[in-house]
């Protein structure tokens, strides 16, 4: 059953169906983390864990603990990826042996397809070649670039280490590439910063490219871009309207959220979303900012499958989405906002 | 940034070079009475805040006279002169203690020069506001009283440090580490208050569940929401009948949902990482509600004072007797507050265990009560100098 469910079109699943895989086999996950990673059957034992009934149930593990604790539940691991660590000196470690990392693929493969077709495009990467060239172990950048390197061929890295455009090669690809669709993809804040403001004045036509990008708005917060500006510029300078922001997390890699022709992020088959209060921790129903927890069918080998991120949001809709997407469909706010501190708590120090 | 940019909040204007080194008051000074009698009227109109208004009492004309009474009786046999020049650095976030800090070394006839850092909140704005309202009125006080507001400048730490006869820092192991590299002046001397833990202690076969009671357990943890150094955190329990305990947690936790206090959203995060965090660590169990958490331990030595995060949260331990808590208490061991104990049976397990930590014992409720005596040192007399004659 678990593995079929990667095999269907991933947003076909309505509530009560969807449920019922999700409390079943997320119970089975459970139990064999429970079993085989010895961190996560401490955690479950002091917090008095029952078998989940519901789905709001299942006990969520914080993000912050991939970074303090290195947990897994297998021995085979064949791979390590990082968190880029740009917000906090720690960085995530997730542990995926090759039955995670598998599925991983798979679930990408499925909810990009909906999206881009089954046929590789030609791809520009708005990064540099040397991101990706550490072979053992992988930033979240490095793991989002190869991820999604698989739906694209002619793959064209288009920043120099310095972050320049490499025009002359862009120029050249458009051009070979002008009759046909394109996928470009990058990290949010890259795209902006070292693509939308180095072609702006170029006055290219990209009116036949698909954007993808992902990793956050907190950088670009800062100066006041917001998705829908974001879209409208790219939109006004070189034709490029189709756009597809996604959200998802190292801890879940596979378990990605992607922005459909409405702007709403879908959760697919295998993945799900609950918002909480964040001081209860109590569940919130739709339409109720809080903090996100992700529910995800993937994280085998380390215990990954339910966790509580450190991002605001909300769910605004489910099964019911006018791009004919079925499944919980949200929204991202931003991060929680840090906290000030209180007590007698260090004035210096690093 | 350059000393000569350094921002005096209090006097403004003034520059690093005009700081007064060589003119000093006596102890309790007339003036230095006055003022702070002042002060104290002041901030307690500050009804809408909590901590000034703590502040306010505290300063309040009885509390400095009383101060003032056993001051000049312990030293009716010496003189006591002013240490000179002390250089205090505030914790970021408890607004008020500097005010603790400078009013002591004010009262001994310091001139005192302040560190305070560049988070603000109304709070702290309020009371500089009322400081320097108030100290304009006292001419003698002008240049006695200098608050620096900066960052994480060494060199400015460097230059204050290098013209103190004292140095006082409060709060945070890493704060004591990164400003104890800088050299003071081989004649002066240094405080400092390490990051400590502290501990209620109950009897609950002697304790009746009221009200009362439950306000004064909530004064000495939620104040600070739980992040004050004298803040309990673990509370402790002789042998007890387990349906009394039961009884105590319910009636705690109702009496917090009804005071209601306020956590902000990445607080209730914070919180729930650490209790997971501590789960990973040792053997616990954690009962949580949007008010409080409780861990609870089956031996003193599985608390871990680092994970934990304040916020409502308490260990819960059943020890067999108090010498059980003091031979395990460490130098991170500052306030234990009781209840239902003997003031006896207290002195005498103090006097036979010798216990390396605990520098205060208070009744519950009295935990947040700033004294001269803090961390098992007598700031008046480290503030000043005693002298001897001896003709």
């Amino acid at each position: 059953m678990v593995n079929d469910v990667y095999d269907l079109n991933p947003y076909t699943l309505e509530r009560k169906q969807k449920e019922a895989l999700l409390i079943n086999e997320l119970n089975k996950l459970t139990e064999f983390h429970y079993k085989n990673c010895n961190e996560y059957k401490n955690i479950l034992d002091a917090f008095g864990y029952k078998k989940a009934e519901k789905l709001e149930d299942f006990f969520p593990i914080p993000v912050l603990l991939f970074k303090e604790y290195e947990l897994k539940s297998s021995q085979n691991i064949v791979k390590t990826l990082t968190s880029s660590g740009t917000t906090s000196s720690k960085v995530s470690k997730i542990f995926l042996d090759k039955e995670t990392a598998i599925l991983q693929t798979k679930a990408l493969i499925k909810i990009m397809q909906d999206f881009l077709g089954k046929k590789r495009l030609p791809m520009l990467i708005v990064d540099t070649k040397s991101t990706v060239s550490n072979r053992y172990k992988f930033s979240a950048r490095a793991a989002g670039i190869l991820g999604l390197s698989n739906f694209g061929r002619k793959h064209t890295y288009i920043l120099d280490d310095d972050m320049r455009l490499k025009k002359e090669l862009l120029l050249e690809f458009l051009n070979t590439y002008k009759d046909e669709k394109i996928l470009i993809f990058g990290f949010t804040f890259m795209v902006w910063e070292y693509f939308y403001k180095q072609i702006k004045d170029l006055n290219l036509d990209l009116s036949n490219a698909i954007l993808f990008h992902s990793g956050g708005w907190k950088k670009l917060e800062n100066i006041k871009v917001s998705n829908e500006v974001f879209k409208s510029l790219f939109a006004k300078c070189c034709g490029l309207k189709n756009i597809h922001n996604f959200y998802g997390m190292v801890e879940q890699v596979g378990s990605i959220f992607v922005e459909c022709e409405e702007g709403h992020l879908h959760t697919p088959n295998f993945a799900d979303i609950i918002i909480r209060e964040p001081i209860s921790l109590k569940p919130l129903a739709k339409g109720e900012e809080g903090v996100i927890e992700l529910l995800s069918l993937i994280p085998k080998s380390y215990p990954g499958h339910v966790i509580l991120t450190e991002d605001v949001g909300v769910i605004l809709g489910e099964d019911d989405c006018r791009c004919g997407r079925k499944g919980k469909y949200f929204k991202v706010s931003g991060r929680l906002k840090k906290a000030e501190q209180r007590g007698c708590s260090d004035t210096f120090g690093n | 940034m350059i000393l000569s940019e350094i921002e005096f909040v209090i006097p403004k204007g003034v520059k690093f070079n005009e700081i007064n080194t060589d003119e000093f008051l006596n102890p309790f000074d007339d003036e230095v009475l006055e003022f702070l009698d002042l002060l104290s009227k002041e901030l307690l109109k500050l009804k809408e805040f909590n901590e000034l208004v703590a502040l306010g009492f505290w300063l309040r004309k009885s509390n400095i006279e009383k101060m003032k009474k056993n001051f000049f009786k312990k030293y009716e046999n010496s003189i006591v002169l002013p240490r000179g020049v002390a250089f205090h650095i505030a914790p970021s976030n408890v607004d008020t203690i500097f005010v603790y800090s400078f009013v002591l070394s004010m009262l001994v006839g310091n001139v005192n020069i302040l560190r305070i850092g560049q988070k603000t909140n109304e709070q702290i704005l309020t009371l500089i506001k009322k400081i320097e309202e108030v100290l304009i009125k006292y001419p003698k006080l002008k240049n006695k009283l200098y608050i620096a507001r900066y960052g994480y400048e060494e060199e400015i730490n460097r230059f204050f440090s290098s013209i103190c006869d004292v140095r006082i820092i409060w709060g945070g192991d890493e704060t004591v580490n990164t400003i104890r590299k800088i050299p003071l002046k081989p004649t002066a001397l240094e405080l400092t208050f390490a990051d400590k833990f502290s501990f209620a202690l109950l009897d609950l076969n002697n304790i009746e569940l009221n009200e009362q009671f439950f306000e004064k357990l909530y004064r000495d943890s939620y104040t600070f929401m739980q992040q004050a150094c004298s803040s309990v955190r673990a509370i402790c329990f002789l042998p007890v009948d387990i349906n009394k305990k039961k009884e105590f947690w319910q009636k705690f936790e109702k009496f917090i949902e009804k005071k209601n206090p306020i956590f902000e959203d990445k607080e209730g995060i914070t919180r729930f990482n650490a209790a997971v965090s501590m789960a990973i660590e040792e053997k616990i169990k954690v009962y949580r509600s949007k008010y409080l958490y409780v861990i609870k331990v089956d031996s003193l030595d599985k608390i871990d004072r680092v994970k934990h995060p304040g916020l409502g949260v308490f260990y819960d331990i059943d020890i067999d007797s108090i010498e059980e808590l003091l031979k395990f208490s460490t130098k991170k061991e500052q306030t234990l507050s009781l209840v239902g104990i003997k003031k006896e049976g207290l002195l005498k397990a103090i006097k036979n265990v010798k216990p390396k930590g605990f520098d205060r014992y208070v009744r519950v409720g009295d935990a947040m009560n700033f004294s001269e005596v803090w961390d098992g040192f007598d700031l008046f007399s480290s503030l000043s100098r005693i002298i001897d004659v001896d003709i």
